[in-house]
């Protein structure tokens, strides 16, 4: 048996992320293995029969057959940076591109919840609109970014 | 290197399935299951532009930079052959 000092159990943010439909509300959440507090990875490329497909893959084929119903997918952000990262709008540009549809993208940090979406003309020309009012699910993303892991 | 697609594929063979702008098809030729995935990205991209994918409409602006290579392997009773799928990335950071 393992026994493990309470005392070194420390919350630590984990990057997480939520596909919202139409109605605002969440469709799936998304824990990719690998993740970690700046990156959602997608790099299982190689799948054994015997293994689940990753999270990366599962998300894309969910955004593949759910796309008309989908309003846009959220994901977390350490500290307060609200700004997509180059990763960031290379993704939303190239899953926008190919399932021929525009998105809301969202980012939650510690405080705030920003607001990215295409405005043209360039393909990764996104405009950052920091909210106002949050968006229902972004408690929630919050929390499921924190986990609790053993200190070193 | 591009094999001919021969009516068995070999075991180090794959077929490559394309999904490109909602249209799927699938490279008329097998290649190799341990090509690189630049490779892989350079074959796709120049049979969409030449309209070399059956049931995928030829787009000569085609750029595949943000797209990544899954390999599976092939599954006994269900999938005999190696396969390659090509998708869009969804890595966030």
């Amino acid at each position: 048996m393992n026994l493990v000092n309470l005392h070194d159990l420390k919350p630590s943010f984990i990057e997480a992320g939520v596909v919202v439909d139409k109605g605002d509300k969440p469709m799936v959440w998304h824990h990719p293995d690998g993740a970690n507090g700046g990156h959602l990875p997608d790099e299982q490329r190689v799948f054994p029969a015997d293994r689940p497909l990753s999270g990366a893959r599962e998300l894309w084929q969910f955004f593949d057959k759910n796309y008309k119903s989908i309003r846009g997918f959220a994901h977390s952000h350490p500290g307060d940076m609200y700004e997509p990262s180059w990763t960031d709008i290379t993704t939303f540009a190239v899953l926008e591109s190919e399932l021929c549809t525009r998105y809301d993208w969202w980012i939650v940090t510690r405080h705030r919840v920003s607001l990215v979406r295409w405005k043209g003309p360039g393909i990764h020309d996104y405009s950052v609109e920091l909210l106002e009012t949050e968006p229902a699910w972004a408690g929630e993303l919050r929390a499921r970014s924190r986990r609790t892991q053993t200190t070193a | 290197m591009v094999e001919m697609l021969a009516r068995v594929i070999q075991p180090h063979q794959a077929r490559v399935m394309v999904t490109y702008k909602r249209e799927h098809g699938e490279l008329p030729d097998a290649v190799t299951f341990d090509s690189t995935d630049g490779d892989v990205r350079g074959w796709v991209s120049e049979a969409i532009r030449t309209g070399g994918v059956p049931g995928i409409t030829a787009d000569p602006q085609v750029r595949l930079n943000d797209y990544v290579i899954d390999r599976f392997p092939p599954v006994p009773g269900v999938r005999e052959h190696n396969l390659i799928d090509i998708r869009p990335k969804v890595e966030f950071g």
